[in-house]
């Protein structure tokens, strides 16, 4: 089967026309929060954000999951992987984020075993190889890389290899939307929906959000068109006064989801509180281990360790920028003190990390 | 006794003995130069007259191995490759190794034998050499340095300063291959591919050009840390001019796409090991283009942008999707030691 091309520059001017006629049918300054970190990253790269008419106005949310890590759980991190006989197995983009005093990336030139994976799958093999040792994982992410983590925890038993321990950072997307609109600061008229997420979740999970809070929702892949017609989609919403659940992304998200990831994650995580950098603690928002496999839980290797006190970022507002509050061009570091080289918040830091993201594109063409 | 020699060991560092063993088993028996046969402490070199482009660069890639090359391949393309791009045509080598104690002879000997292939393509001869051994830990199996020395062709006349409003931009070929095919051999991923690294010797594909139309090519540069956007960005930023690229015209193969999609890479921050850019008047772009496109390292070649008459240093590209984006410089989120 060969798909259609997504990034048709004749598809994307007919869609980017239809989006200009639809948005002067309202007088007002529409808001779109993109709920994805990729879809902020893709509507720069793709060059679309200078094409918007004047009054929509795209931010970002709270939708990159390394953004979203507060500093206490970095601070649990960074502490574990200083241990003797540990390594820490990581995705490469926890590497730089700053916690409290460190970061993986110091504590590696410091001498650290720290080693970048690309698929949790790498930790089975690294905690063959070094039976003697203790190979520590951070689960960091949505819905999207929450099954992955299950795996490997579900395998890691099969197997009966129980030097695997883990931190479960991973949060669920619905409960921080929500929790944004019962704060009601962000002033959103419409949700662009991560089309990774709705893989796993499927677009049911988004119809509170329409019907209680009566803001649309469209599920939205992430090529060129797939961002257009979403915003098309919303658009035409929100000039009609609707609130629905549309599915943009039909080509990879069905109504249920992904069962069987699901079914995964189930069989090895319940839901709990979690904090989010930023929303604070939102009620079964993250998830905890099943008592069966709470020996791969690795806050028991911190236990006895005093964790730094947290400090106050005062001037960071991370927070504000992760709600779609202010936009990072108007945080007092962004670009001054607060750069990629020297990042002071997470959101500096990540490939999909809204301040990293327009620090990038910061420059006007 | 037998098994032992198989192994690097300190003492194949130390001089002595061991050390007169491995040097002929390595450095002699694969690199036939007259000057290096004489074991003395400097090779010589007879040159003619002219300008000479010296150039150096350190290797330490991981793996070692990799679809498309070895590191002694690389060590021996990336140092031509610079010469090539400074229009200069390579004449002598030197080639140094930092070896891990314990790594296999085995494998040096294949890594030892790609580097003398490599040089003898490229007509250039290895001249002086060092074999240091190092303890276990103190190296990741083998790094590697070369440096080279080359004859300025005589049409070449290179120089950020004659990039002018209206030139274009040529890129030699796909671009990110190099960085997919290493991504891929260093983890642990069920991905099956074809991807191989371009890692190859230009000086055969961009030496002929200057006697096509030396004066017409303003400046060359070959895309390897950093890839197409930070090279772009350099000679912009030198040039004080503005750049427009278009993305469409931009080869970049299927498999090394997807890739990148998977792994969130952008290719145009790739490195590449066998890939230049050229930008050269107008009037000239269009044969040299075609030549490129004969050549079988130059076949994917294509004009990708030009030269704008705005005096302000940016790199702007046309997206596919009709929007545009202003290129930055690489901003450290680069695979490491990738070469």
């Amino acid at each position: 089967m060969t798909l259609p091309d997504f990034s048709s520059r004749e598809d994307c001017a007919k869609l980017l026309s239809a989006i200009s006629s639809l948005s002067q049918r309202s007088n007002r300054m529409i808001r779109i929060m993109e709920v994805c970190g990729t879809h902020t990253m893709n509507f720069f790269r793709y060059g679309l954000k200078d094409l918007f008419p004047e009054n929509l106005a795209v931010i970002s949310g709270p939708g990159c999951p390394v953004c979203v890590t507060p500093d206490s759980e970095l601070d649990m991190l960074i502490a574990a992987s200083s241990l003797p006989n540990v390594i820490t197995a990581t995705f490469g983009d926890m590497m730089r984020v700053p916690g409290t005093n460190s970061s993986l990336e110091r504590q590696k030139a410091l001498g650290a075993d720290i080693r970048i994976i690309y698929s949790p799958e790498e930790l089975l093999h690294i905690a063959s190889e070094e039976p003697l040792k203790t190979v520590l994982f951070s689960g960091v992410g949505f819905e999207t890389t929450a099954p992955l983590t299950a795996a490997l925890i579900a395998e890691a038993m099969r197997r009966k290899i129980s030097n695997i321990k883990v931190f479960l950072f991973h949060k669920r997307i619905l409960p921080a939307m929500e929790a944004l609109l019962q704060e009601g600061l962000s002033r959103i008229d419409g949700f662009l929906c991560p089309g990774n997420v709705s893989v796993i979740t499927g677009w049911k999970i988004y119809e509170p959000i329409a019907e209680i809070y009566k803001k649309p929702c469209v599920v939205a892949g992430f090529e060129p068109v797939d961002l257009l017609l979403g915003l098309f989609l919303l658009l035409r919403q929100i000039v009609e006064g609707r609130a629905l659940v549309e599915n943009e992304y039909a080509r990879a998200v069905i109504p249920q989801g992904n069962l069987r990831c699901q079914e995964e994650i189930e069989a090895v995580f319940s839901l709990t509180d979690a904090s989010w950098r930023g929303l604070g603690l939102i009620p079964d928002s993250g998830f905890t281990f099943l008592p069966e496999y709470h020996s791969f839980d690795a806050r028991a290797l911190i236990s006895e360790i005093s964790l730094p006190p947290l400090r106050q970022k005062n001037e960071c507002k991370c927070a504000e920028i992760l709600k779609g509050i202010l936009s990072p061009e108007e945080c007092p570091l962004f670009s001054r003190s607060c750069t990629p080289e020297s990042p002071i918040g997470p959101c500096m830091v990540s490939s999909e990390g809204s301040c990293a993201i327009h620090y990038r594109f910061r420059k006007k063409i | 006794m037998k098994e032992r020699e198989e192994k690097i060991l300190l003492a194949h560092g130390a001089g002595g003995e061991l050390s007169r063993k491995i040097l002929h088993r390595l450095v002699l028996r694969y690199f036939h130069s007259p000057s290096l046969a004489l074991l003395s402490d400097s090779g010589l070199l007879s040159l003619q007259e002219g300008m000479l482009a010296y150039t150096t660069d350190s290797y330490v890639i991981n793996p070692i191995f990799f679809p498309g090359g070895d590191i002694g391949k690389l060590s021996i393309c990336g140092t031509i490759n610079d010469l090539a791009v400074s229009g200069a045509i390579p004449k002598a080598l030197t080639f140094a190794c930092i070896v891990e104690e314990g790594m296999d002879i085995g494998d040096l000997e294949k890594i030892f034998a790609s580097a003398a292939k490599e040089a003898e393509l490229a007509k250039a001869e290895i001249v002086a050499g060092d074999f240091k051994v190092v303890e276990k830990g103190a190296a990741d199996s083998l790094f590697i340095t070369t440096s080279g020395i080359g004859l300025l062709h005589p049409l070449a006349s290179l120089g950020y300063r004659k990039i002018s409003s209206g030139d274009l931009i040529i890129l030699t070929g796909t671009l990110g291959d190099h960085s997919a095919a290493i991504t891929l051999s260093r983890g642990n991923f069920s991905i099956r591919t074809e991807i191989k690294s371009d890692c190859a010797s230009l000086s055969l594909l961009l030496l002929p050009c200057f006697d096509l139309c030396g004066s017409s090519i303003h400046s060359m540069r070959d895309l390897t840390r950093g890839g197409l956007a930070t090279t772009l960005c350099e000679l912009s930023d030198s040039s004080e001019r503005t750049f427009l690229i278009e993305e469409e015209d931009i080869p970049i193969k299927k498999s090394v796409a997807t890739i990148c999609d998977l792994f969130g890479y952008d290719p145009l921050y790739l490195a590449n090991e066998g890939k230049a850019v050229i930008i050269c008047d107008s009037n000239d772009a269009s044969s040299l283009l075609s030549f490129l496109q004969s050549q079988p390292l130059g076949k994917d070649a294509r004009i990708i942008g030009r030269v704008l008459s705005d005096k302000e240093s940016r790199v702007v590209m046309r997206t596919k999707s009709g929007g545009k984006r202003l290129i930055e410089m690489l901003q450290g989120d680069q695979l490491p030691r990738i070469c």
